[in-house]
Protein backbone atom coordinates (compact mmCIF):
# COMPACT_ATOMS: atom_id res chain seq x y z
CA UNK A 1 0.00 0.00 0.00
CA UNK A 2 2.92 2.59 0.62
CA UNK A 3 4.76 1.39 -1.93
CA UNK A 4 1.87 1.89 -4.52
CA UNK A 5 1.18 5.40 -2.71
CA UNK A 6 4.56 6.53 -3.15
CA UNK A 7 4.65 5.20 -7.18
CA UNK A 8 1.36 7.56 -7.38
CA UNK A 9 3.28 10.56 -5.54
CA UNK A 10 6.41 10.12 -7.79
CA UNK A 11 3.91 10.22 -10.94
CA UNK A 12 2.33 13.22 -9.45
CA UNK A 13 5.55 15.10 -8.91
CA UNK A 14 6.92 14.12 -12.20
CA UNK A 15 3.59 15.00 -14.05
CA UNK A 16 3.87 18.35 -12.24
CA UNK A 17 7.69 19.41 -12.35
CA UNK A 18 7.37 18.05 -16.39
CA UNK A 19 4.02 19.56 -17.28
CA UNK A 20 5.09 22.63 -15.49
CA UNK A 21 8.40 23.03 -17.47
CA UNK A 22 7.61 21.10 -20.96
CA UNK A 23 10.00 18.39 -20.37
CA UNK A 24 8.56 14.61 -20.30
CA UNK A 25 9.16 14.02 -15.92
CA UNK A 26 12.04 11.23 -16.52
CA UNK A 27 14.66 13.33 -14.59
CA UNK A 28 12.14 12.21 -11.63
CA UNK A 29 10.90 9.36 -12.16
CA UNK A 30 14.08 7.38 -12.80
CA UNK A 31 15.88 8.14 -9.55
CA UNK A 32 13.16 7.87 -7.48
CA UNK A 33 12.62 4.19 -8.85
CA UNK A 34 15.97 3.41 -8.48
CA UNK A 35 17.37 5.06 -5.49
CA UNK A 36 14.26 5.46 -3.33
CA UNK A 37 12.59 2.16 -4.36
CA UNK A 38 15.08 -0.17 -5.63
CA UNK A 39 13.74 -0.83 -8.95
CA UNK A 40 16.38 -2.13 -11.18
CA UNK A 41 17.32 0.86 -13.52
CA UNK A 42 16.39 -1.53 -16.72
CA UNK A 43 13.02 -1.55 -15.47
CA UNK A 44 12.81 2.26 -14.16
CA UNK A 45 13.70 3.31 -17.89
CA UNK A 46 10.56 1.68 -18.95
CA UNK A 47 8.41 2.60 -16.80
CA UNK A 48 9.42 6.56 -16.79
CA UNK A 49 8.98 6.20 -20.87
CA UNK A 50 4.80 5.07 -20.08
CA UNK A 51 4.69 8.07 -17.85
CA UNK A 52 6.47 10.64 -19.91
CA UNK A 53 3.77 9.63 -23.09
CA UNK A 54 0.80 10.27 -20.65
CA UNK A 55 2.80 13.44 -19.08
CA UNK A 56 2.52 14.49 -22.49
CA UNK A 57 -0.72 14.02 -23.31
CA UNK A 58 -2.47 15.53 -20.10
CA UNK A 59 -0.06 18.80 -20.16
CA UNK A 60 0.03 19.07 -23.68
CA UNK A 61 -3.44 19.87 -24.33
CA UNK A 62 -3.66 22.37 -21.35
CA UNK A 63 -1.11 24.61 -23.58
CA UNK A 64 -2.88 23.86 -26.86
CA UNK A 65 -6.14 25.37 -25.27
CA UNK A 66 -4.29 28.81 -24.53
CA UNK A 67 -2.88 28.88 -27.95
CA UNK A 68 0.77 28.06 -27.18
CA UNK A 69 1.43 25.22 -29.46
CA UNK A 70 3.08 26.14 -32.67
CA UNK A 71 1.71 23.04 -34.67
CA UNK A 72 3.75 24.11 -37.98
CA UNK A 73 7.19 23.91 -35.78
CA UNK A 74 6.24 21.15 -34.02
CA UNK A 75 5.95 18.51 -36.85
CA UNK A 76 9.55 19.13 -38.51
CA UNK A 77 11.09 19.43 -34.79
CA UNK A 78 9.44 15.82 -33.91
CA UNK A 79 10.23 14.22 -37.44
CA UNK A 80 13.87 15.64 -37.21
CA UNK A 81 13.74 14.58 -33.16
CA UNK A 82 12.22 11.10 -33.83
CA UNK A 83 14.55 9.89 -36.78
CA UNK A 84 18.01 11.39 -34.58
CA UNK A 85 16.43 9.24 -31.36
CA UNK A 86 16.48 6.01 -33.63
CA UNK A 87 19.78 6.52 -34.90
CA UNK A 88 21.27 7.39 -31.73
CA UNK A 89 19.64 4.18 -29.88
CA UNK A 90 20.91 2.32 -32.80
CA UNK A 91 24.30 3.21 -32.78
CA UNK A 92 24.46 2.52 -28.97
CA UNK A 93 26.36 -0.17 -29.48
CA UNK A 94 29.09 1.50 -31.96
CA UNK A 95 29.95 5.05 -30.64
CA UNK A 96 31.56 5.52 -27.29
CA UNK A 97 28.78 6.58 -24.62
CA UNK A 98 31.43 8.07 -22.76
CA UNK A 99 32.33 11.35 -25.48
CA UNK A 100 28.53 11.99 -26.23
CA UNK A 101 28.26 12.20 -22.84
CA UNK A 102 31.07 15.02 -22.31
CA UNK A 103 30.28 16.93 -25.83
CA UNK A 104 26.05 16.79 -24.50
CA UNK A 105 27.29 17.98 -21.06
CA UNK A 106 29.16 20.80 -22.64
CA UNK A 107 26.32 21.67 -25.16
CA UNK A 108 23.81 21.78 -22.50
CA UNK A 109 25.73 23.63 -20.16
CA UNK A 110 26.51 26.82 -23.06
CA UNK A 111 23.01 26.36 -23.97
CA UNK A 112 22.41 27.41 -19.92
CA UNK A 113 24.18 30.32 -20.48
CA UNK A 114 22.81 31.10 -23.93
CA UNK A 115 18.89 30.47 -22.40
CA UNK A 116 19.31 33.26 -19.32
CA UNK A 117 20.83 35.78 -21.96
CA UNK A 118 18.17 35.06 -24.31
CA UNK A 119 15.39 37.02 -25.16
CA UNK A 120 11.49 36.35 -26.78
CA UNK A 121 11.69 38.22 -30.08
CA UNK A 122 8.62 40.38 -31.70
CA UNK A 123 6.36 37.98 -33.38
CA UNK A 124 7.28 39.49 -37.17
CA UNK A 125 11.06 38.45 -36.07
CA UNK A 126 9.84 35.31 -35.20
CA UNK A 127 7.69 34.77 -38.43
CA UNK A 128 10.91 35.39 -40.33
CA UNK A 129 13.12 33.10 -37.81
CA UNK A 130 10.64 30.45 -38.61
CA UNK A 131 10.85 30.45 -42.39
CA UNK A 132 15.05 31.56 -42.37
CA UNK A 133 16.20 28.94 -39.41
CA UNK A 134 13.92 25.84 -40.26
CA UNK A 135 16.18 23.85 -41.58
CA UNK A 136 19.03 24.48 -39.24
CA UNK A 137 16.86 24.11 -36.11
CA UNK A 138 15.71 20.51 -37.85
CA UNK A 139 19.23 19.46 -38.00
CA UNK A 140 19.78 20.72 -34.50
CA UNK A 141 16.83 18.64 -33.51
CA UNK A 142 18.59 15.70 -35.37
CA UNK A 143 21.56 16.27 -33.81
CA UNK A 144 19.93 16.38 -30.24
CA UNK A 145 18.22 13.51 -30.98
CA UNK A 146 21.36 11.51 -31.69
CA UNK A 147 22.76 12.61 -28.68
CA UNK A 148 19.64 11.67 -27.06
CA UNK A 149 19.19 8.13 -28.42
CA UNK A 150 22.94 7.86 -27.16
CA UNK A 151 22.75 8.80 -23.75
CA UNK A 152 19.18 8.64 -22.77
CA UNK A 153 18.36 11.92 -22.40
CA UNK A 154 14.38 12.99 -23.47
CA UNK A 155 14.03 15.71 -25.98
CA UNK A 156 12.47 18.80 -23.97
CA UNK A 157 15.31 19.70 -22.60
CA UNK A 158 17.15 20.19 -25.95
CA UNK A 159 13.92 21.45 -27.71
CA UNK A 160 12.71 24.11 -25.31
CA UNK A 161 16.24 26.31 -26.00
CA UNK A 162 16.38 24.90 -29.05
CA UNK A 163 13.14 26.93 -30.45
CA UNK A 164 13.67 29.80 -27.57
CA UNK A 165 17.28 30.99 -29.00
CA UNK A 166 16.55 29.73 -32.50
CA UNK A 167 13.14 31.14 -33.34
CA UNK A 168 13.03 33.19 -30.39
CA UNK A 169 9.66 32.11 -29.80
CA UNK A 170 8.38 32.59 -26.04
CA UNK A 171 9.07 30.61 -23.08
CA UNK A 172 5.30 29.26 -23.02
CA UNK A 173 5.45 28.30 -26.69
CA UNK A 174 8.80 26.71 -26.83
CA UNK A 175 7.68 24.53 -23.86
CA UNK A 176 4.11 23.85 -24.59
CA UNK A 177 5.53 22.81 -28.68
CA UNK A 178 8.12 20.47 -26.42
CA UNK A 179 5.78 19.44 -24.43
CA UNK A 180 3.59 18.10 -27.25
CA UNK A 181 7.11 16.41 -28.87
CA UNK A 182 7.94 14.61 -25.84
CA UNK A 183 5.03 12.67 -26.67
CA UNK A 184 5.79 11.29 -29.72
CA UNK A 185 9.56 10.86 -29.21
CA UNK A 186 8.68 8.85 -25.95
CA UNK A 187 5.88 6.90 -27.84
CA UNK A 188 8.81 5.68 -30.17
CA UNK A 189 11.01 4.33 -27.26
CA UNK A 190 7.73 2.90 -25.30
CA UNK A 191 6.09 0.77 -28.25
CA UNK A 192 9.64 -1.10 -28.26
CA UNK A 193 10.02 -1.88 -24.04
CA UNK A 194 6.71 -2.72 -24.04
CA UNK A 195 6.68 -5.23 -27.79
CA UNK A 196 9.74 -6.44 -25.63
CA UNK A 197 8.09 -6.98 -22.27
CA UNK A 198 10.53 -4.69 -20.62
CA UNK A 199 7.54 -2.97 -18.89
CA UNK A 200 6.82 -3.25 -15.29
CA UNK A 201 2.88 -3.99 -15.04
CA UNK A 202 2.80 -3.68 -11.25
CA UNK A 203 4.77 -0.44 -10.86
CA UNK A 204 3.53 1.23 -14.32
CA UNK A 205 0.10 2.06 -13.55
CA UNK A 206 0.51 4.16 -10.33
CA UNK A 207 2.97 5.81 -11.61
CA UNK A 208 1.25 6.58 -14.90
CA UNK A 209 -2.33 7.43 -12.90
CA UNK A 210 0.46 10.16 -10.90
CA UNK A 211 1.47 11.27 -13.55
CA UNK A 212 -1.97 11.62 -15.69
CA UNK A 213 -3.04 13.96 -12.52
CA UNK A 214 0.40 15.44 -12.75
CA UNK A 215 0.66 16.12 -15.77
CA UNK A 216 -2.64 18.04 -15.85
CA UNK A 217 -1.91 20.37 -13.05
CA UNK A 218 1.84 20.93 -14.37
CA UNK A 219 0.32 22.03 -17.97
CA UNK A 220 -2.16 24.42 -16.44
CA UNK A 221 0.45 26.64 -13.92
CA UNK A 222 2.99 26.07 -16.53
CA UNK A 223 0.52 28.04 -18.60
CA UNK A 224 0.04 30.92 -16.19
CA UNK A 225 3.94 30.46 -14.83
CA UNK A 226 6.11 33.79 -15.38
CA UNK A 227 8.46 33.69 -17.95
CA UNK A 228 11.72 34.98 -15.47
CA UNK A 229 10.79 31.81 -13.32
CA UNK A 230 10.68 29.48 -15.99
CA UNK A 231 14.00 30.56 -17.03
CA UNK A 232 15.65 29.97 -13.86
CA UNK A 233 13.85 26.37 -13.60
CA UNK A 234 15.14 25.41 -16.79
CA UNK A 235 18.68 27.31 -15.72
CA UNK A 236 19.09 24.81 -13.00
CA UNK A 237 17.87 21.53 -14.81
CA UNK A 238 20.24 22.15 -17.82
CA UNK A 239 23.43 22.49 -15.11
CA UNK A 240 22.11 19.62 -13.02
CA UNK A 241 21.40 17.12 -16.18
CA UNK A 242 24.85 18.53 -17.56
CA UNK A 243 26.46 17.67 -14.42
CA UNK A 244 25.10 14.17 -13.90
CA UNK A 245 26.72 13.52 -17.96
CA UNK A 246 29.88 14.92 -16.94
CA UNK A 247 30.06 13.12 -13.60
CA UNK A 248 29.34 10.08 -15.10
CA UNK A 249 31.64 10.83 -18.16
CA UNK A 250 34.59 10.84 -16.11
CA UNK A 251 33.67 8.62 -13.82
CA UNK A 252 33.97 5.88 -16.57
CA UNK A 253 36.67 7.52 -18.29
CA UNK A 254 38.97 8.26 -15.29
CA UNK B 1 -14.38 31.34 -32.89
CA UNK B 2 -12.44 31.44 -36.12
CA UNK B 3 -12.16 27.70 -38.51
CA UNK B 4 -8.95 27.26 -37.86
CA UNK B 5 -9.45 27.32 -33.91
CA UNK B 6 -12.43 25.17 -33.93
CA UNK B 7 -10.41 22.43 -35.58
CA UNK B 8 -7.17 22.54 -33.60
CA UNK B 9 -9.96 22.23 -30.30
CA UNK B 10 -10.99 19.06 -31.94
CA UNK B 11 -7.36 17.59 -30.95
CA UNK B 12 -8.19 19.56 -27.37
CA UNK B 13 -11.60 17.75 -27.04
CA UNK B 14 -10.05 14.45 -28.05
CA UNK B 15 -7.06 15.05 -25.50
CA UNK B 16 -9.48 16.12 -22.56
CA UNK B 17 -11.90 12.95 -23.09
CA UNK B 18 -8.76 10.51 -23.37
CA UNK B 19 -7.11 12.17 -20.29
CA UNK B 20 -10.61 11.61 -17.81
CA UNK B 21 -10.63 8.00 -19.62
CA UNK B 22 -6.69 7.31 -18.70
CA UNK B 23 -7.86 8.72 -15.24
CA UNK B 24 -10.03 6.08 -15.04
CA UNK B 25 -8.12 3.19 -16.50
CA UNK B 26 -5.52 3.59 -14.68
CA UNK B 27 -6.85 4.23 -11.29
CA UNK B 28 -8.72 0.50 -11.81
CA UNK B 29 -5.72 -0.46 -12.48
CA UNK B 30 -4.09 0.15 -9.94
CA UNK B 31 -6.58 -0.43 -7.48
CA UNK B 32 -6.45 -4.13 -8.86
CA UNK B 33 -2.61 -4.41 -8.68
CA UNK B 34 -3.26 -3.13 -5.23
CA UNK B 35 -5.79 -5.78 -3.67
CA UNK B 36 -3.08 -8.41 -6.18
CA UNK B 37 -6.04 -9.23 -8.54
CA UNK B 38 -4.88 -10.45 -11.71
CA UNK B 39 -6.84 -9.34 -13.83
CA UNK B 40 -4.40 -5.81 -12.92
CA UNK B 41 -1.76 -6.65 -15.49
CA UNK B 42 -3.85 -7.20 -18.34
CA UNK B 43 -5.64 -3.70 -17.47
CA UNK B 44 -2.10 -2.00 -17.43
CA UNK B 45 -1.43 -4.58 -20.66
CA UNK B 46 -4.74 -3.04 -22.54
CA UNK B 47 -4.18 0.49 -21.11
CA UNK B 48 -0.51 0.97 -22.58
CA UNK B 49 -1.88 -0.35 -26.17
CA UNK B 50 -4.48 2.37 -26.29
CA UNK B 51 -1.65 5.17 -25.22
CA UNK B 52 0.09 4.19 -27.95
CA UNK B 53 -3.03 4.17 -30.37
CA UNK B 54 -4.45 7.41 -29.28
CA UNK B 55 -0.60 9.26 -29.89
CA UNK B 56 -1.44 7.70 -33.80
CA UNK B 57 -4.90 9.17 -33.43
CA UNK B 58 -3.87 12.01 -32.43
CA UNK B 59 -1.49 12.25 -35.16
CA UNK B 60 -3.97 11.71 -37.70
CA UNK B 61 -6.50 14.52 -35.83
CA UNK B 62 -3.08 16.92 -36.67
CA UNK B 63 -2.58 15.81 -40.42
CA UNK B 64 -6.54 16.31 -40.70
CA UNK B 65 -5.90 19.69 -39.65
CA UNK B 66 -3.15 20.84 -42.30
CA UNK B 67 -5.08 18.54 -44.90
CA UNK B 68 -8.45 20.86 -43.67
CA UNK B 69 -5.71 24.48 -43.70
CA UNK B 70 -4.73 23.38 -47.30
CA UNK B 71 -0.89 23.04 -45.83
CA UNK B 72 0.05 20.25 -48.27
CA UNK B 73 3.89 19.98 -46.89
CA UNK B 74 3.03 19.97 -42.99
CA UNK B 75 0.01 17.36 -44.12
CA UNK B 76 2.38 15.16 -45.30
CA UNK B 77 5.02 15.52 -42.52
CA UNK B 78 2.39 14.76 -40.19
CA UNK B 79 2.16 11.42 -41.96
CA UNK B 80 5.32 10.58 -42.78
CA UNK B 81 6.10 11.22 -38.59
CA UNK B 82 3.11 8.45 -38.27
CA UNK B 83 5.45 6.40 -40.55
CA UNK B 84 8.68 7.10 -38.48
CA UNK B 85 6.96 6.29 -35.44
CA UNK B 86 5.61 3.16 -36.66
CA UNK B 87 8.76 2.29 -38.12
CA UNK B 88 11.08 3.15 -35.32
CA UNK B 89 9.35 0.71 -33.42
CA UNK B 90 9.83 -2.08 -35.82
CA UNK B 91 13.11 -1.46 -36.50
CA UNK B 92 14.61 -0.99 -33.14
CA UNK B 93 12.69 -4.20 -31.92
CA UNK B 94 14.57 -5.57 -34.66
CA UNK B 95 18.04 -4.31 -33.48
CA UNK B 96 16.77 -5.88 -30.02
CA UNK B 97 16.38 -9.01 -31.91
CA UNK B 98 19.20 -9.24 -33.44
CA UNK B 99 21.54 -7.98 -30.82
Amino acid sequence: MTAILAYVGCGILAGLFGGYLGLGGGIIIVPFLTLAMGVDIKQAVPVSMAAIVVNSLSASSEYMKKGMVDVEVMVPLALAMVLGMILGSSALYFVPQQYVRLLLSAVLLYTAVSLLRGQEKPKEHVERNKRSRLLLCCLLAFLGGIMGGLVGVGGGIILIPLMFLLFGLPLSTARGTSSFIVGFSGAASLGVYFLSGLVNLTVAPPVMLGTVIGGKLGGKLGALAKPQLVKILLFAVLIWVSYKLASVALRELL
Amino acid sequence: MSGRQIRLMALVAFDHWSWLFFIVWFAAATVLTLIGSSVGGTVTYWGIVIVLVNNVMRLFLLAAYFKSERKPPYFRLTLLLIFALVASILFQLWIRKQS
